[in-house]
């Protein structure tokens, strides 16, 4: 298997654009893309669009803007997790020696307010309510508070650091800091979550080329390995996640994010102590903590105390969500996890501005799903 | 429309019966005869063990709340509760003697009083009218009061 690597990003900014259409955002951030990677439209032999809420060949459609040269161009959806399944095939088409240089691509418009349900649940879910997101989420927030002692205030302070970080960002939607006050007056939306621990869907578009480090070499890039790209989805049972409303008491296994990280961790010789930094799915507050523990960034239970001793903002021993993650980005689904590969990309590099974390070198992106399926990607400058 | 007419279904086959004479409406099962997993609903394969073998049960009319939250905001289209005025409900998974947790909405209690591990009990209740006057049953898990 060849080594694979990102020789070019592009990611358009994240929020609102009524006057902008889907077309307009991708075509705009894959030349972005290409002129980073120092390539032209015509040498990407493949495509791959992570989309849900857009239309059925989105992908094609913006391939089509571009210019058409006869390349295969999938749509490639798994839920919030499409970016993490988009890469993983494009990193296997390189791997595997199908392609030398491909583009993987994520673009998203997103109605306002709750997620529309229909795609998710089953109609009678739908029907008697019980086909709310942030209901899951909260959900197992009481679950991690009965077992582990986690409080409402750790989930807060999620939101201010992730917060503070999203003030550094330019792409952020929110470029806003809030403080703990703030977050834990902020309406509560299913008890013990609040309006400002909850993300945003929202609109968004990024784009990676990925080659062989000898193309991108030839081509004068700096490229940034991709260690491993990693799908899983969990082992029976059902977690607790959309769209399941059962689940078994009986048997346990590993949590689908430790599933995924481990085999990342095992393909990629790099272990969760080599990480300088982590980009993970903190689709509402609570989520980093049970992330940052299923990652095996510390033992069960510690997510908290990881938080409380600064570990985990920029400047500490290992900053999580750089970005200002999903809670200052927003959620443009099929943007969402490519996103997070291109903000460890840039901080690898050593261009992610105010924001960087210094003399990062091994970074990994974690991305969750409904359904629900899991991505990890672990790149290495 | 006579009441003749009106029918009383279920808003999803399988799950549940509906109240009759004897019975105020139970929870259905399915327990996989190859490796005893037991699944909420009728279904006729093991998502377990892919047996093929299921004996369908009826599950424990009560179980203990596992975790809870409050829908503070309505629930989008296609939810057919009463929107307006809207009323914040409680929800949570309910674990059964049988080792299957069940995400139901929990009725018939005090939404800022409610504990994991309360003990709770199953009912089946109409939830709404459909367009042809149907009325539509799903069930639901209260506290059991002493």
């Amino acid at each position: 298997m060849r080594e694979v690597v990102v020789s070019g990003v592009g990611l358009h900014k994240l929020g609102r654009f009524d006057g902008k259409s889907y077309v307009e955002m991708a075509c705009e951030t894959i030349r972005t893309a290409l002129k980073d990677a120092n390539v032209s439209w015509k040498e990407i032999q493949a495509a791959y669009c992570s989309r849900m809420y857009l239309p059925p060949t989105t992908g094609v459609r913006v391939c089509a803007a571009m210019g058409l040269t006869g390349i295969p161009v999938w749509d490639i959806e798994s839920a919030c997790a499409s970016g993490g399944s988009a890469l993983r095939s494009g990193f296997m088409a390189i791997a595997g020696g199908f392609y030398d240089t491909v583009l993987v691509f994520g673009v998203e418009k997103m109605p306002r307010g709750f997620m529309s349900p229909e795609n998710i649940y089953d109609l009678w879910q739908c029907y008697v309510g019980l086909s709310v997101n942030p209901m899951y989420f909260a959900l197992e927030a009481r679950a991690h508070m009965d077992k582990y002692g986690s409080t409402a205030k750790h989930f807060a302070k999620v939101s201010v650091k992730n917060h503070k970080h999203g003030a550094l960002n330019p792409y952020a939607m929110y470029q806003k800091e809030c403080t703990l006050d703030e977050v834990l007056n902020s309406r509560i939306v299913c008890d013990p979550l609040h309006l400002l621990e909850l993300c945003a869907p929202n609109e968004g578009s990024a784009a990676l080329v990925l080659t062989t480090r000898k193309l991108a070499v030839k081509r004068n890039t700096k490229p940034i390995t991709v260690c491993t790209s990693v799908v899983k989805t969990p082992l029976y049972p059902p977690p607790l996640f959309p769209p399941a409303y059962q689940t078994s008491a009986r048997i346990q296994s590993l949590p689908l994010t430790t599933l995924a990280a481990r085999q990342a961790y095992e393909e990629s010789g790099i272990g969760p102590e080599d990480l300088d930094m982590v980009e993970l799915q903190d689709v509402a507050a609570p989520s980093e903590i049970f992330y940052s523990e299923e990652l095996e960034l510390c033992p069960p239970g510690e997510g908290c105390r990881l938080l409380d001793e600064g570990v985990t903002e920029i400047g500490g021993r290992l900053p999580i969500n750089a970005s200002g993650g999903l809670l200052s980005n927003g959620e443009p689904i099929g943007a969402s996890g490519l996103r997070q590969v291109v903000e460890v990309t840039w901080q690898m590099r050593g261009e992610a501005g105010r924001r960087q974390v210094e003399g990062a070198k091994v970074g990994l992106s974690h991305v969750v799903g409904a359904g629900p399926n899991c991505g990890v990607v672990i790149l290495k400058k | 429309m006579t009441n003749k007419e009106k029918k009383s279904m279920a808003v999803k086959e399988g799950l549940f019966t509906l109240p009759s004479a004897e019975d105020r409406g139970h929870l259905i099962g399915s327990k996989c005869r190859s490796c005893g997993e037991v699944f909420f609903g009728r279904t006729s394969f093991c998502s377990y063990c892919q047996g093929v073998d299921m004996e369908q049960i009826r599950l424990s009319d009560r179980g203990k709340l596992y975790n809870y939250t409050v829908l503070r905001y309505k629930p989008p289209a296609p939810w057919k509760g009463v929107a307006d005025p809207y009323q914040a409900f409680a929800a949570g998974f309910i674990e059964l003697p049988e080792g299957v947790r069940i995400l139901s909405i929990i009725t018939d209690c005090d939404i800022e009083k409610l504990t994991s591990h309360m003990d709770m009990e199953v009912v089946v209740r109409k939830y709404y009218e459909d367009e042809a006057g149907n009325d539509v049953y799903t069930y639901m898990f209260r506290p059991v009061t002493k």
